[in-house]
């Protein structure tokens, strides 16, 4: 009863979180087995149609695929643009290491269109970065830096870059220096004890950080929808599609399902890679 | 503070959040769907402002597209969230044959009666509040467009964008439908048209990033509805121009309909009453370049330009099946993904 008296928050906000969001998923996901008449229409016939045609569909598992493929590709350049800027903030002192993270964080306060509309001047074909380019000769036509892949990549790294920041950050900070003096004293040089003791130790934040980024980019339709130009389609965009367009929430169910796995997916990886890295890196 | 504490204190906080969304929303208050921009604002000062002089109820502006207009009210179809709305035609159809909205009536909504007999839709479940219609929209320095052939020039690629499929896409497939058959509903015709049209297109892109390119002078010439067009030039895009492409533009009206169920269908019926009036008809040509639906409005004569105007252009608008579309709506947008979006920008 004492121990009820000091969590009864908890409590609460756990069944905030249910009623607020478990039931309405639940809810919405049970859709998924209705039957699609037309825009907005639905019985509740029972059918499986629509999760067979998510899972079977040619073209839903191309739009999957290519999700995946811009999903782990822009994970993979936060990581790599993203780790250094985190350790720098971690282990620097001083106003400029404030100054990053500021400049870090304030993109995160910014609304996501603003930044979207933001990468569209920068990157299309009479934007800054083609003119500067062609101003100072190093191409002779504008990069096709918009409405494909390319552009989608882009804007979605920078957009998520912030969230791998700060959660690689959190954890280069928490790793004990002494345990790279001591490296330091048994004759490892800066490489062999980055390699061998912060990466290891610092490898929980990145895959915390890569998950959310990863579950993030997936689910992002507006950068995709404005720095696509209409030509890519990611599992985000085709249900926000399917539910404001073709009214068709019977797929948009089944399919933002496949959505919500692939996210826990990601997630379940993280805990997976953090359990077979054993005690002692866990401990970072 | 402690954790436990922090933990109370946020604890409370949810119970209080939790309580005053319990009953958020005020007695008098009539909540107004809208599509936003100078639409929103045109709204506020000509509709909204003399219906809270005379009643002094609170009036809200929700903005969105007729899509995400709609698809608040399917979600909440009992308790929907908005008490009026404006809506597109093809979105609406969908509304009427599933008998959403309540049917108006002249004697709740007197200034309905002035309204063209070709104003009402659904059997009285909608109003058009003006028209505008699809058209092609163009910058006058670097073309001069007075059809839909251009698109199918290849002399052109990469100087147009098509609408995307969830924007004002299947208003072109009906365009080009007309343009190469003769016939807005030959659905296969249009398809097979689009399919020459798609590879020469920059992109397929909404509305406001479409003026943005125009802006950049990244495309000449696109599909786009003419009151945008008229609020570019208005605002200082001086070579901006709408077409009137001799094949037809595409009908748009701008229906206001009550959803059945509305929290207070009384202020509802003022607003559409106001909606209706001459001045706000006026205030709307004005300010969006939008044809007046009721009798007795005299359309200043360099804004008919912008708007399908009198008999001859009315006739000719063209006019999809939209119950008919509506039906393969699904499939149409299946395909498009499928057969069209991989053509955009391959010449």
């Amino acid at each position: 009863m004492r121990d009820f008296a000091r969590t009864w928050p908890l409590w609460l906000i756990a069944a905030v979180f249910l009623v607020h969001f478990v039931v309405p998923v639940a809810l919405f996901m049970t859709l998924g087995f209705a039957t699609y008449v037309q825009p907005g229409i639905w019985t509740t016939d029972l059918t499986f149609a629509n999760y067979q045609r998510a899972l079977t569909d040619e073209y839903a598992l191309g739009v999957l695929l290519v999700t995946l493929k811009i999903g782990a590709i822009v994970t993979g350049l936060c990581v790599l643009l993203g780790y250094p800027v985190a350790y720098y903030i971690a282990r620097e002192r001083g106003r400029t290491r404030h100054l990053v993270l500021i400049i870090v964080t304030a993109s995160l306060f910014t609304n996501l269109i603003v930044r979207t509309y933001g990468w569209m001047v920068f990157l299309t074909p009479r934007g800054l970065l083609n003119n500067v380019l062609l101003d100072v000769g190093l191409i002779e036509r504008p990069l096709k830096l918009m409405f494909n892949e390319a552009g989608v990549i882009i804007g979605m790294t920078q957009i998520n870059l912030p969230v791998l920041v700060l959660v690689a950050a959190v954890a280069i900070q928490g790793i004990d220096r002494v345990l790279e003096q001591a490296a330091a004293v048994a004759g490892a040089g800066p490489l062999r004890i980055f390699t061998k003791v912060t990466w290891p130790l610092s490898l929980v934040g990145v895959l915390s950080g890569s998950a959310l980024v990863f579950a993030l980019t997936i689910s992002n339709f507006i950068t995709a929808d404005f720095l696509g130009g209409g030509r890519v389609m990611i599992l985000g965009t085709m249900v926000r599609q399917l539910m404001t367009r073709s009214l068709n929430y019977p797929y948009a169910a089944a399919l933002s399902g496949l959505l919500l796995l692939l996210a826990l997916a990601a997630m379940l990886c993280v805990v997976f890679v953090y359990r077979s890295l054993g005690p002692s890196r866990r401990a970072a | 503070m402690t954790i436990f504490r922090f933990l109370n204190l946020l604890g409370l906080a949810a119970v209080l959040g939790l309580a005053l969304s319990v009953n958020a929303r005020a007695a008098e208050e009539l909540i107004v769907g809208s599509w936003g921009g100078v639409w929103d604002d045109t709204v506020r000062d000509n509709i909204v402002k003399p219906l809270v002089e005379e009643t002094g109820a609170e009036v809200s502006i929700l903005s969105g597209n007729s899509s995400e207009q709609f698809a608040r009210l399917l979600a909440s179809p009992d308790a929907p969230p908005v008490d009026v709305l404006f809506l597109d035609l093809d979105i609406a159809v969908s509304g009427f044959a599933q008998d959403m909205f309540e049917v108006l009536d002249a004697e709740k909504v007197p200034n309905l009666a002035s309204a063209y007999p070709a104003s009402i839709y659904g059997g009285g479940q909608a109003v058009a509040q003006s028209f505008g219609a699809i058209t092609i929209v163009y910058d006058s320095n670097k073309i001069d467009v007075d059809s839909w052939q251009p698109f199918f020039d290849e002399a052109n690629t990469g100087n147009y964008s098509l609408s995307p499929a969830d924007g004002w896409g299947f208003y072109v497939l009906a365009a080009l439908a007309r343009t190469t058959s003769g016939d807005e509903n030959d659905l296969e015709a249009g398809w097979d048209a689009l399919a020459q049209v798609a590879p020469g297109a920059a992109t397929a892109i909404g509305d406001y990033a479409l003026r943005q390119m125009f802006e950049r002078e990244e495309v000449s010439f696109a599909p786009m509805y003419g009151g945008e067009a008229y609020v570019m030039y208005t605002s200082g895009l001086e070579s901006i121009r709408a077409a009137k492409p001799k094949e037809g533009m595409i009908a748009v009206p701008n229906m206001l309909v009550i959803p059945r169920n509305a929290s207070n269908p009384e202020l509802a019926r003022r607003f559409v009453h106001y909606a209706l009036s001459p001045e706000s008809q006026l205030a709307f040509t004005n300010a969006y370049g939008a044809a007046p639906s009721v009798k007795g409005v005299d359309v200043p004569e360099e804004i008919i330009p912008w708007m399908p105007y009198g008999d001859e252009e009315f006739a000719a608008l063209i006019r999809p099946d939209w119950a008919s579309m509506n039906e393969q709506r699904d499939a149409m947008i299946d395909r498009w993904n499928r057969e069209i979006v991989p053509l955009i920008g391959t010449r």
